[in-house]
Order: C-alpha cells, then sequence, then structure tokens
C-alpha cells in the first residue's frame, strides 16, 4: 500500500496542489515552492499526534485575511492498489467499507482505493481550531459509517519525517529522537545485577579513599541536617546506578583518520554529524518500526528533507543509495544535482510558485490525449508514451547527468555548443551585475544541435519551462530547429520567437569577430598570445597551404583578414578562447553583441514577468 | 475455553464444534437454538484469535440479534467485534450505506419508521397522479376512472400498499425487472409506479428494497461482493425456516457457489412467515445447495413431555418437513398433568374460567393467554380488567403509543429534512394546524420554515418556536432538544403509564443508539434510521401477556392459555383441508403449545354466536390430532 495521489488545499502556498505520487519521488525546485510544505502536510494529514497546524498554515494572499473563516486546510490523501498488487486481506478487512472502486480504470476488476482526508479548521461552536482524519466516498464525501480514520488504519503507512536540521547533540541527548527510541530498545535486564556490581565497584575504584571526595562529603552533611532530612546516607557517585539512567550517556565515538584520537559524534564536523544521523535513521526504521508499527502490511512513508545537507558530493550520492535501499514509499525533497542525477527521471515532482501559489509537475508516462486503462494490447501502451525509448536515453546524457540545474532554473538558454554558453555567462553579470544563476536562469550547451531531450520535458504537459534557443541561421539549421520544435509538441508560430539567430551563415566565432573588428581582435591576440603571434600563424598557415600540393588548392591570399583569425581562434580552442577574450572585453568595457545583449534582455524580461 | 462448550448436551456440542462444512442445526422449540448459536459464534473467535476475519451471523429481529450479541460479549469479549450480529435489513443497510451509489442509490438515502409514512407517501403520489389525470385525458385516466373519487382512493392506499410489499417480497431481483408485472392488473401497476417514484422523489427505501437493491449491488457489482467474501468467513443464519425469496437469494450470493462454512439453524415446523414468502422449499434448496449436513437438537428443555408429545403428535400430520426428523425427547418430566384440557360453553364462559384461573395462580408475569386471532382476546381483557388482573398486550405496528412523543419525533424527521411533506402532515394533524396551508404559503422557504412561521402566527409566544429554530441550525445536537421539546410538551408530573413507556424507549434507545456509535459518528440522519431498526415493544413481562399465536414465537411462559380451540377459528376457516395454508395453521399450533414450561390450559367451546343463533362448534381438529382428548379428563368446567 502506498499513497498514490495527493491533494493539498489551502496549506501555506498550497491553494490546490494534485500530483500523482510514485514509490519514490524526488522533489525539486526553487526555494521557497513548497517543498517542505508538502512533505509537512503528509506528515499533519498521518501523524495523530497532538501537533497541528497553526494560524500561519493557512493559505493567504490578502492581507486581511482571517484564517477562522477560511476554506478549512485539506489534504486528501489516495491508496491505490495495482493490478499486480491488490490490498491484502488484511487491509480489506482493517478498511472494511472505506474502500473505494475505480471501475473506469479496469472494468474486468476494478481496481481498489482508500481515500483518507486531513481536514483542519475553526469550529465555531466549539470556539478552537480542530482537526479531523476521515474517509471519503466515491464521491468524495464523508463516508456515512464509522468515516473515521484510527490509529489501526494508520499503522499501514506510518511517516517517518527526517527534517534538514540534523543536530546530532539533539538527536542523541533526546528521548523521543530516533536515536533515542533506538537506546530504549536495548535489553539488559537479565545483566541487571551484574550491571549494578560492576557500577558499584566502579565508584569505588574512582571515589573511594580519595581525600577531596572524604572532605566533600563532610562537608556536604552540614546541608543534610540544616535541612533536616531524615535519610541515613550521604553519597557521591560518578555512575548512576538507577536503571533508567544507565544508558543515558550512550554515544557515538569516532576516530579521525589522521590521528588517534577518539571523538565523540558531536565534536565531528557537521557533514558526519549529518551522515551518522542518515545511518541512525536507517538503523531506526530497521530496527525498531516493525516493532512500533505491529503491522506486517505496513509500507512506510519516509519523508527526507534536503539528504544533501552538509554533505560532500559522493556522500551525497551515497547517501542517496541509502535512501533508495530503505524499504518504503519515499518523499525526499533536494537541491542538490548529486542527487537528482541518480533518480529516474520519471520520479521527479517539479514544485514551482507563482504569485505565492505552488504548482507541480512531473514527467508523464504518457501523451495526454492517452486515458490509462489495464488490459490494453501492449502496443497501445508503448505507442502512447510521452518520451520514446531513445529520448530517455537522451534525457539521461544530456539532462541528467550533465545538466540537472536546468531542474532548478525558472528558464533556460540552449545554445550549440560551449562557447556561447561561456560567452553568456561571462557577459551576464558584466552587463546586469548578476549571473545568471542568481536570475534563476540556466545556459546549457546542446553539443551540436540536440535540443529535443530538453524541449521535450519542458513541454506544458511535463515540466513546463520557459526556454530560449539561441541557434545559427543556416537554412537547413533553422528547417531542423523547426521541425525538432514542432516535433517536441509545440505551436511553432508562437514559439518561434523564443529563437534568437546568428546572422546568417556565421557561427559564433565570426559573429564576434564581425562585430569587434579585426583591430580590437587582433589586439586581444597580441595582449595574450604576444606581438608577433598573427603574423608567425600566417606564415605557418601559408607554409600548410602549400605543402597540400592538390589542386586547387588555396593560397593564403584567398582567406580574409577575419577568416584568418577564425582559423586562429579554432587552433587554439575556442571555449578556451572565448572565456580569455569575453574577460579582455569586460576589462576593456567594451560594448556586448547586440544579439547576445537582446537575448539577455529577453530571458530576464521573461523572469521579471513570471 | 470451558465457558464457551460448558453444560452443552452432545447434540449442542457436536453442532456447536463442527468443522466439516455445511450444517442445518434443526431445532425444536426449547431446544437451546441461541445457545447454540452463539457458543458456536464464541467457540470461532477464539479458536481465531486475533485473525483477521469476520462472522456474518443473520437474524430475524433486533431482539434476538442484540440478545445474542450480548451473549458473545459476555463469553469472548474484545472478540465480539469480529461478528456481525444484526437483521437481514440492518446488514444491507449497512452496505447500501456504503457503496449504494455504485448502482446509483444515493448514500443519504432515509427509511421511514411506520408503514403509515409509507402509506402517506403513496398517497401523495396518488394525489399527484390524480392532478396530472384531470388535466389531461380524461378517458386514460386509470385512478379517475376506477374510483371517481379521491377519498375512496386513498382509503384504498393502505391495501395497494400491502400487495406491493408482499410482491416485492416475492420477486427477486431479476424477477423485479417488468415482465413479472405484466400480468397484475393495470391499476396496480400504476400503483406500484407511483409509489416506486415517489420512493425516488424523496431518496427513501422501503424494507423489500433495502434487500433487494442490495442483491442488485452484489449480483452487478462482483467486487464489492468479493470485498464482503473476503471479510465474511463464517456466515450464520437464525431462524433459517423463515426466509424468504429476497432473504435466499441475498444469502447466496453472499455464499457464492463453493462455500464451505455456512451454518443455519432452523425448524421448519416453527415456519410461520409464509404469508410473508417464507417457505420450507427455500430452506430446503439452502440445505441442497450447500450439499448441508444435519445435526437435530430434540431434547427439549422448555417443556415437560406431556407437552412435547402433544406437540410430536400434533405436528406428524404435516407432509412439508424433513423426513428423518426425529421427536423432540423432554428433559424436564411431568411431575403432574402437565396439560388441562377444558370444554365451554361459550366464550364468555371460557373468558370467566380462565381469568380466575389465572388469578388463582397468581403467577401473572409467568402466565400467557394465546388466542387465534386478536379479537378473542378482547373478552379475556375485559375480564382480567374486572378482576383488577394487571396485563399487556404487546402492540403490533406503533413504536410510540402516545400522541406526544410521536410529535417529537415526527419533528425530529421535519428538522432532519425540511421539506419532507409526510411527517409534517402528522405534525399539522397532532397540533391541529391545516395542512393544506402550511404546505402551500411559500415557495421561497423550507416546509419547516412554513410551518414554523404559521404555528408562530397562530400561537403566539410559544416556546416551541424558539426551540425548532434552534435545533434547524444545530441538527446533530438533537438529543438536547428532544430534552427541550420533550419539557415543552409533555408535563412531566402528570405522566401516564404510556408517556412514561414511550419516554423510557426513548432513552433507552439513545443509550444503545450511543453504545453502538462513537461520539463523532452520531448525526440525526444515523438516529433516525437507527429508531427503524430498534426493536419494538420491547416485552414487559409485567401482568399477564395476551398474544396472538403469531406474536407468541421465541417467547416462553410458565402458564400458557390456549383459548378458543375451534374448528374454524384455530386452524383458521380459510385454511382447506390438506392445503399449505393448514399446514401453517398447525405449525403456529405447534408453535403456541410448545410456550409452555410448566402448565398448558387448553380450551374450547361447544357452542358459538352467529347471525342465525347459536350453533353447535366443532373443537379444534388439531385437539384430536395432539391425541390428549383420550388420556386427559375432559372436563365440562363451569365456571365458578
Amino acid at each position: 500500500m502506498h499513497i498514490s495521489k495527493v491533494e493539498i488545499y489551502n496549506f501555506r502556498s498550497h491553494k490546490n496542489t494534485v500530483v500523482d505520487l510514485s514509490e519514490s519521488n524526488i522533489l525539486i525546485g526553487q526555494n521557497n515552492s513548497g517543498k517542505t510544505a508538502f512533505l509537512e502536510a503528509i506528515n499533519y494529514a498521518l501523524n495523530l499526534s497532538k501537533n497541528v497546524p497553526s494560524e500561519d498554515d493557512f493559505f493567504a494572499i490578502q492581507d486581511d485575511f482571517n484564517p477562522k473563516v477560511s476554506d478549512p486546510i485539506k489534504i486528501v490523501l489516495e491508496l491505490r492498489e495495482t493490478v499486480d498488487e491488490r490490498f491484502s486481506d488484511d487491509v480489506q478487512y482493517k478498511f472494511e467499507n472505506k474502500i473505494q472502486y475505480d471501475e473506469e480504470i479496469y472494468p474486468d476488476d476494478p481496481i481498489a482505493y482508500i481515500k483518507l482526508c486531513y481536514e483542519f479548521k475553526f469550529d465555531y461552536e466549539k470556539g478552537r481550531y480542530v482537526d479531523e482524519r476521515y474517509f471519503l466516498d466515491i464521491n468524495l464525501q464523508k463516508i456515512h459509517k464509522s468515516p473515521f480514520v484510527t490509529r489501526d488504519h494508520l499503522s499501514f503507512i506510518p511517516c517517518i519525517f527526517l527534517a534538514t536540521l540534523r543536530d546530532i547533540n539533539k538527536e542523541i541527548k533526546s528521548k523521543s529522537s530516533y536515536w533515542g527510541k533506538l537506546k530504549k530498545s536495548i535489553d539488559y535486564k537479565h545483566k541487571e545485577v551484574e550491571i549494578q556490581n560492576q557500577i558499584e565497584i566502579l565508584n569505588d575504584l574512582i571515589l573511594k579513599d580519595n581525600e577531596t571526595v572524604d572532605t566533600l562529603i563532610e562537608k556536604l552533611k552540614g546541608f543534610k541536617t540544616d535541612v533536616d532530612i531524615s535519610s541515613d546516607s550521604l553519597e557521591i557517585k560518578a555512575f548512576s546506578n538507577r536503571n533508567w539512567e544507565i544508558l543515558d550517556g550512550l554515544n557515538i565515538y569516532l576516530k579521525k583518520s589522521n590521528c588517534d584520537l577518539v571523538l565523540p559524534i558531536s565534536k565531528h564536523g557537521m557533514g558526519s554529524q549529518s551522515i551518522v544521523t542518515f545511518y541512525i535513521f536507517n538503523a531506526y526504521l530497521d530496527l525498531i518500526l516493525p516493532k512500533v508499527v505491529e503491522n506486517e502490511d505496513a509500507t512506510p512513508i519516509i519523508c527526507i528533507e534536503e539528504p544533501e545537507a552538509h554533505v560532500h558530493p559522493h556522500a551525497q550520492r551515497s547517501i542517496f543509495q541509502l535512501i533508495s535501499q530503505m524499504s518504503g514509499q519515499k518523499l525526499i525533497s533536494t537541491h542538490s544535482p548529486f542527487v537528482v542525477d541518480q533518480a529516474d527521471i520519471y520520479d521527479y515532482v517539479l514544485l514551482k510558485n507563482e504569485d505565492g501559489i505552488t504548482t507541480t509537475k512531473r514527467i508523464p508516462q504518457y501523451q495526454q490525449s492517452f486515458k490509462f486503462r489495464y488490459g490494453l494490447p501492449e502496443a497501445a501502451y508503448e505507442s502512447f508514451k510521452f518520451l520514446t525509448r531513445d529520448e530517455e536515453l537522451l534525457i539521461k546524457r544530456y539532462v541528467q547527468y550533465r545538466n540537472t540545474e536546468l531542474f532548478f532554473s525558472s528558464i533556460f538558454i540552449l545554445c550549440e555548443g560551449d562557447t556561447e554558453k561561456v560567452l553568456l555567462e561571462r557577459f551576464f553579470p558584466y552587463y546586469k551585475s548578476k549571473t545568471p544563476g542568481q536570475f534563476g536562469i540556466s545556459v546549457i550547451s546542446c553539443g551540436g544541435q540536440v535540443y529535443s531531450p530538453f524541449l521535450k520535458i519542458a513541454n506544458k504537459d511535463a515540466l513546463d519551462l520557459k526556454w530560449y534557443i539561441l541557434s545559427d541561421a543556416e537554412s537547413k539549421t533553422k528547417h531542423d530547429l523547426e521541425h525538432t520544435i514542432k516535433k517536441c509538441g509545440y505551436d511553432y508560430d508562437i514559439f518561434k520567437n523564443q529563437i534568437v539567430y546568428l546572422p546568417s551563415g556565421m557561427d559564433m566565432e565570426s559573429y564576434y569577430i564581425d562585430f569587434y573588428g579585426t583591430t580590437i581582435v587582433n589586439d586581444f591576440i597580441s595582449n595574450e598570445f604576444g606581438h608577433r603571434t598573427i603574423e608567425i600563424f600566417k606564415i605557418d598557415l601559408e607554409k600548410e597551404l602549400s605543402d597540400k600540393k592538390e589542386e586547387n588548392a588555396k593560397s593564403i591570399d584567398d582567406f580574409s583578414e577575419k577568416q584568418i583569425l577564425n582559423k586562429f581562434i579554432d587552433r587554439k580552442g575556442k571555449v578556451k578562447f572565448a572565456e580569455n577574450f569575453a574577460s579582455f572585453v569586460i576589462e576593456n568595457e567594451l560594448e556586448i553583441p547586440d544579439i547576445l545583449k537582446n537575448l539577455i534582455d529577453k530571458a530576464i524580461e521573461a523572469v521579471e514577468n513570471g | 475455553m470451558g465457558k464457551i462448550l460448558n453444560g452443552l448436551n452432545e447434540r449442542q456440542f457436536k453442532a456447536t464444534t463442527y468443522d466439516k462444512g455445511n450444517l442445518l442445526v434443526l431445532a425444536g422449540p426449547g431446544a437451546g437454538k441461541t445457545t447454540v448459536l452463539s457458543r458456536r459464534i464464541s467457540h470461532i473467535l477464539n479458536k481465531s484469535k486475533g485473525e483477521h476475519f469476520k462472522l456474518l451471523a443473520l437474524t430475524f429481529t433486533n431482539k434476538a440479534a442484540n440478545e445474542m450479541k450480548e451473549r458473545i460479549e459476555e463469553l469472548v469479549g474484545d472478540e465480539a467485534k469480529r461478528v456481525f450480529v444484526g437483521t437481514y435489513h440492518s446488514f444491507c443497510h449497512d452496505l447500501l450505506r456504503s457503496y449504494g451509489d455504485y448502482i446509483g442509490i444515493p448514500s443519504n438515502f432515509v427509511i421511514y419508521d411506520s408503514t403509515e409514512d409509507y402509506i402517506q407517501l403513496l398517497n401523495g403520489g396518488i394525489r399527484k397522479q390524480l392532478e396530472k389525470e384531470l388535466a389531461g385525458d380524461i378517458s386514460s385516466a386509470i385512478l379517475y376512472n376506477k374510483y371517481k373519487d379521491t377519498m375512496i382512493i386513498e382509503e384504498s392506499a393502505p391495501t395497494y400498499y400491502y400487495k406491493i410489499q408482499t410482491l416485492k417480497n416475492k420477486l427477486s431481483f431479476e424477477e423485479r425487472a417488468q415482465t413479472h408485472l405484466k400480468m397484475m392488473p393495470d391499476d396496480f401497476k400504476l400503483m406500484y409506479e407511483i409509489y416506486n417514484d415517489e420512493l425516488k422523489i424523496s431518496s427513501v427505501l422501503d424494507f423489500p428494497d433495502i434487500i433487494f437493491y442490495t442483491n442488485k449491488l452484489l449480483s452487478e457489482k462482483p467486487f464489492i461482493l468479493r470485498q464482503v467474501q473476503r471479510i465474511y468467513k463464517y456466515i450464520l443464519i437464525d431462524e433459517g425456516q423463515d426466509t424468504n425469496k429476497s432473504q435466499f437469494e441475498l444469502i447466496t450470493n453472499l455464499c457464492g457457489d463453493n462455500f464451505n462454512n455456512l451454518f443455519i439453524v432452523a425448524d421448519e415446523d416453527q415456519l410461520i412467515f409464509e404469508w410473508n414468502n417464507a417457505k420450507f422449499e427455500y430452506l430446503d434448496s439452502l440445505v441442497k445447495k450447500y450439499n448441508s449436513k444435519t445435526i437435530q437438537l430434540y431434547e427439549t428443555y422448555r417443556c415437560p413431555s406431556q407437552i412435547l408429545n402433544a406437540a410430536n403428535n400434533l405436528i406428524k400430520h404435516n407432509k412439508h418437513r424433513i423426513k428423518s426428523k426425529e421427536d423432540l425427547i423432554p428433559t424436564k418430566e411431568s411431575t403432574q398433568q402437565s396439560i388441562e384440557m377444558n370444554c365451554f360453553e361459550n366464550q364468555d364462559e371460557e373468558a370467566i374460567f380462565v381469568c380466575n384461573k389465572i388469578k388463582d395462580l397468581n403467577h401473572y408475569d409467568e402466565t400467557c393467554v394465546i388466542s387465534r386471532n386478536r379479537y378473542i382476546l378482547e373478552k379475556i381483557q375485559d375480564e382480567l380488567g374486572r378482576l383488577s388482573v394487571p396485563f399487556y398486550v404487546p402492540m403490533g405496528q406503533d413504536r410510540y403509543i402516545t400522541r406526544e412523543m410521536n410529535l417529537i419525533i415526527n419533528l425530529m424527521r421535519l428538522i432532519f429534512n425540511e421539506d419532507d411533506k409526510i411527517h409534517l402532515y402528522y405534525i399539522c394533524e397532532y397540533l391541529n394546524l391545516d395542512y393544506s396551508y402550511v404546505l402551500n404559503k411559500d415557495d421561497e422557504k423550507t416546509l419547516l420554515q412554513n410551518f414554523i412561521d404559521s404555528y408562530a402566527k397562530l400561537y403566539a409566544e410559544k416556546p416551541i418556536v424558539d426551540v425548532l429554530n434552534k435545533f434547524k441550525s444545530e441538527k446533530n445536537e438533537f438529543y438536547n432538544y428532544y430534552a427541550m421539546l420533550k419539557d415543552i410538551l409533555i408535563e412531566s408530573d402528570n405522566l401516564d403509564d404510556d408517556l412514561s413507556e414511550d419516554i423510557e424507549l426513548f432513552e433507552e434507545t439513545y443509550t444503545h443508539y450511543c453504545r453502538d456509535r462513537k461520539n463523532e459518528e452520531r448525526d440525526l440522519r444515523d438516529f433516525l434510521n437507527y429508531i427503524s431498526f430498534y426493536p419494538r415493544n420491547t416485552t414487559q413481562n409485567k401482568g399477564v401477556t395476551l398474544l396472538t399465536a403469531h406474536a407468541s414465537k421465541g417467547l416462553e411462559f410458565g402458564y400458557v392459555f390456549l383459548i378458543s380451540m375451534n374448528q374454524g377459528i384455530y386452524p383458521d376457516f380459510r385454511a382447506k383441508k390438506g392445503s399449505r395454508a393448514l399446514e401453517e395453521e398447525r405449525r403456529n399450533c405447534y408453535v403456541s403449545i410448545t410456550r409452555a414450561k410448566e402448565k398448558l390450559y387448553i380450551s374450547y367451546t361447544k357452542f358459538k354466536q352467529t347471525k342465525y343463533g347459536l350453533r353447535t362448534h366443532d373443537p379444534s381438529q388439531f385437539v384430536e390430532e395432539m391425541k390428549i382428548i383420550s388420556n386427559s379428563n375432559v372436563q365440562n368446567a363451569s365456571p365458578s
């Protein structure tokens, strides 16, 4: 049993969020997009603790908002069986009359589901806020007979939450933390007598026949008579022999690799602390949870906020591996490309904050026109897939492994190669005093013209991301681009405005040589590579050309000055050259090429208009 | 474990612990039917402690269900939550409440408490139909042409209503499709339609509908059936002989084809609901379909041997019964003469003798008088009254006797459904308001509001108006408002017996309601339906009980007077020789005589009063069939 769908109403920025969930869910999106609220909403719905939302948690847009008359906070969870994994007899028994059926999706043998609703609102009769958990019927009304969700019901989906702030000191000392719970489960009853004896011995060993201690006891006895406590003795102990306190000091000690020092975990760095908290959490899931829940059918709902916090990239990867192996349904919020690049693209849930309201997007399995039903021929599913197998591979290669930042930006600019990327990224802060990242803009180099994986997932049916393309303007390139855009599901006439072309027949190098003119470029080369560099290059080039001895072989005179510069750039490495040339432009406070300027303006305008 | 199987006789033990498949237990009167059922349920629950399945035990009355539930709780405590014990109707009601939507039954359907309500509903439909007929072409006006008179047609509504109910009980789920109706006369067909339309408009279900739609749900939506079957692994049926067609259909639906844990307790000799379409054949085909083994419980704890012999002798004359059946064996020897047979000149003398005898015996709470028909009991009532002997006649239909309490309940119903014409009608009757005036006031307002406003205008300063206005906005605080209405409508220092009985019944109902429902689950709609399912006439055991033969089923008394045992009365003159009806009469008589724990007095009269003067009157053939005339001394008793 797992949560197949979440609906959140009027909770913080979630006005009406409806999102399907898989076994594993990676919540991505910028700060303030509603990821934490999403996890906390599920936590409120599933944990029968005294903790309830506060007045500030009601969704509000105006200032004069009054939570008492607002629509209630509602969190609706759907638990749906699949064709391969039907509800067990246990579930049927425990949820008698709560189970609903979806006849449409599988008329032969309808799929069962349970909808439970958490509601929080102000109750005028009672004069206070109240919360309630109940089941919904097929018409989404509270069911009639015993509608209320009990502890027994929730034991099927225990929700375990690990928040970002992982303070190891608190974890170690608190009784209610995962460590505290693990500690409590250590059973030493059968050895109690021996333990008592040993403590006795230890206390003696440390404190007996010690002059200071003896004097101290004498002094303290005065206090005893003062307050007239009628007890027989006064003792001083190093170790408490009270049963329940024996494990109070249980701690984790780590030896530093470069020296012999063994320190408690709290004296290690934040990274180690964070990782250790994870392992404690994992141990808790394995050792304690099954005992607490007492339900063999239970699927823990594991909510983890930013597992990457304080942890270096490799450790982030291994923590994610650890999480992947936990059994249960996982909801993980993250900003880490190292987490994102390991997850399945269909597990991404992209949250965005649009004018204060959270929207969610996923990459769909099937095209929108396809109404999913069980029992269709295999070919039907295949032909209606949103992404073809090839596209899935391309996305893995180009997006997931190399450009994960795309998922965290408002807008991305696609360009053909790294030269464009470098120039844009350098000119951005020069022109607008902020990096593209600060604007929420990513510049992505597509390595040739592989736009389709990006455009596909940017489609409004998928993650609905905004994009611009900087492209060459040869007619074939233009034609191909138009074709790609159409193929990825866009109306070309609308979206063609989001393409910025270089002048026809030019690549990026020839364009900027042309823009700045040979004098400036020559100046830069002399500056960067030495006074006579171009002169020497020309001599070498002439020799090369005559060595070829081909028919119709060109001589150096057939090349213009600009073309020779272009060839030089090619030799030196386009990207590196662009990098240094950009620095030169900025140092000398030169103009930015019009087309790039125009593109930057457009992108920023788009960000600002939401 | 010991407690559960303690004190059972060999056969009871075998039936309780039987685990080799489906079983029919034939339990004679007083053979421990309820004991075996509740022990078996407890035994299974105890054996399967902590497992995740439930048992389903279906009874005919809520009284039987409550009694059984209490016994089970006593035996297995908390495990009792794994059994549903209830009537067919309450089980189906719950299922429809949860899943009725899947076949288009709105989950907020209503069930009326009394037959009167349903008849009123039909009447409303008839009025509408007449209006429609009169507005249109008179020649095709079926109702108008048949009756020409609204009064007459409204008076015949009850007759139609009962016919419709009988038909509904008789028809299976498939048969209720129009084909079966085609053979009926046009006016009936129309009434049937009108009635069902009215039910639909008001989202009301009647009792046959509850089972009918459940059968529909289970047949059309197999996934719902599967869910029920996965939860309920055992099905136990009480009073199996009284199963009618739709109940039979429900059982076979629930069991499917290969069920192995069906347990039926029955006594075909006690089948007395044939008029409600309960037939021996249904029981018989259940037994055959599920290949049930049979265990007969013939050791009878209730009746002394002499009475049992008479019962055995009597019932053998019936052809429609299970062939291999053993005679009932007494566990109680008669210490003295257990049957006294008396013969009187006429019913007046009979009444005088019987009542004096009752007074002499002086065990009023342990005494009952049974007759075939209610009118015969009237003489007894008069005579007992004259002798100041307390007595009690269980009421048939009405749950609440007093005008005041019925008014309160009807007000609650109107509060729940503010446009409920039917209950508004009663309220107007009770309060002497002009119904049509309240009905036709203001379309913008609900009928409830119309009523409150009209009432306020007529009787200024009535606190009831304030209470209703507040009640309207806090419907679920119904118990507080009940208390307020009670304070206004009933003078507490002037309670007669009827009123205190009604109040007691209401408050008892509410206490049970609170026991059965968690705080958050209580609401007005649910409570009103709960009332409808709550047992009627809780037996009071105060004074002599006067019963008709049908009403005596399931009860027992130390002293039983079976009176006017004359041919034509018992058996009824309409039951022809060799007919099924005669067999039903005989079973009825069998039930009547086996109510007695100590002594049975049978009496008949020599003469009867007819329009044409005194005629001789033969004793009932049943008396002869019991074979007691020969060996007991029939006294020509005359009242002293």
